[in-house]
């Protein structure tokens, strides 16, 4: 696989995996994408930053476009999107596992 | 709201303008999103231009919420120094125009603090939160207009009753009054840290009284610094929630 990581993001890096893991769940559309990030971490995600993190998934190929309805286009994760997102929260889930294990040896 | 999307190019406009107008007609929009869409629309013109991919591999423009938190950091210093400036003016010393740009940095600043930061209590109070923006930048605007008025007429005195001073402290009276009401809405929705809107709102309770000349100067001082602490703990508070993965509830 070519794509690995979420490279060339710079300061939309953060913002994508939200998109991702939030699209995770199934396909959805920017209010419901933006509703679910801020249930979900308790942080708002404005307009602005939604759709340029997800302009640059979707020109990544990371993400999809699906036919609009009502004006509100839902967007779904592609094959390569879900690789990605794996292999980042697996990544994550290595480090924490790390952080926890070596916080139950600190002694400080 | 819808507008702000004709300030991105063209071509933006014509691959996600209609689902993001549809989005934003659909969802109230609070200080902080006109914020973000600003700059959404920045890196837009950045981006398509070519030059938003080596911004990113520098440090790129700020987030929205970094942004707005170090605008809290430095307004609220600017703020701190402008009370302790102010009581100085009080026990006679003459600070000639030193103060002007002083203030006017730090109302600015204020406003693109209150935008970001707003946006953790946008959601419960909504209609507060557009009156604690409002209110401070009115204010923004009668500091202004003194200033111009004094570069204008050449008048530097602010004495008790004069037309500059009624400007001038209308316009302080209009930040401090807005800068409560943020408080009052970032108590009651947890949205930041407690300290800092607790530092803010009692720093307003001490500076307001100093600066109408109800307590003595020395208040400018010990209220000035609280209400610019309380904003620059704000500041490293979104500062950290923007580093921050996520957070958990």
């Amino acid at each position: 696989m070519e794509m690995k990581r979420l490279p060339e993001l710079g300061r939309f890096a953060e913002p994508a995996m939200l998109i991702l893991v939030s699209l995770s769940e199934g396909p959805k559309h920017g209010y419901a994408m933006m509703s679910d990030i801020e249930a979900g971490t308790g942080r708002p995600i404005g307009p602005g930053t939604l759709y340029a993190a997800l302009a640059r998934l979707e020109a990544r190929g990371v993400v999809e476009p699906l036919a609009p309805v009502d004006r509100r286009r839902p967007y779904r994760l592609t094959a390569l999107g879900a690789t990605v997102l794996r292999e980042q929260l697996t990544e994550l889930s290595a480090f924490a596992a790390l952080g926890l294990r070596r916080l139950a040896e600190y002694r400080g | 709201m819808s507008r702000l999307v004709r300030l991105y190019p063209a071509a933006w406009r014509e691959r996600y303008g209609d689902e993001l107008t549809a989005l934003l007609e659909e969802r109230p929009a609070g200080p902080f999103d006109v914020l973000d869409l600003l700059l959404g629309a920045i890196d837009a013109h950045l981006h398509l231009r070519g030059l938003g991919n080596r911004l990113e591999h520098r440090k790129g423009i700020p987030m929205s919420l970094r942004l707005s938190g170090l605008a809290a950091i430095v307004g609220g210093g600017l703020w701190s120094t402008f009370f302790v400036m102010v009581s100085f003016a009080y026990t006679g010393m003459d600070l000639d125009i030193a103060w002007f740009p002083v203030v006017l940095g730090a109302g600015v600043l204020l406003l693109a603090a209150l935008a970001g930061l707003s946006a953790f209590e946008f959601r419960d109070h909504p209609r507060w939160v557009w009156i604690a923006f409002i209110v401070p930048a009115l204010g923004i605007g009668l500091v202004l207009a003194a200033l111009l008025r004094t570069l204008v007429t050449g008048d530097w005195t602010y004495d008790e009753g004069s037309l500059g001073a009624a400007i001038l402290y209308g316009g302080l009276l209009l930040i401090l009054v807005g800068s409560i009401v943020f408080a009052a809405v970032s108590w009651d929705s947890h949205g930041l840290r407690l300290l800092g809107t607790i530092a803010i709102a009692g720093g307003t309770l001490v500076t307001l009284p100093a600066l109408f000349g109800l307590l003595p100067p020395i208040g400018l001082i010990v209220g000035g610094i609280l209400f610019g602490g309380g904003w620059i703990t704000e500041g490293v508070d979104a500062v950290r929630n923007d580093r921050s993965v996520v957070r958990a509830r």
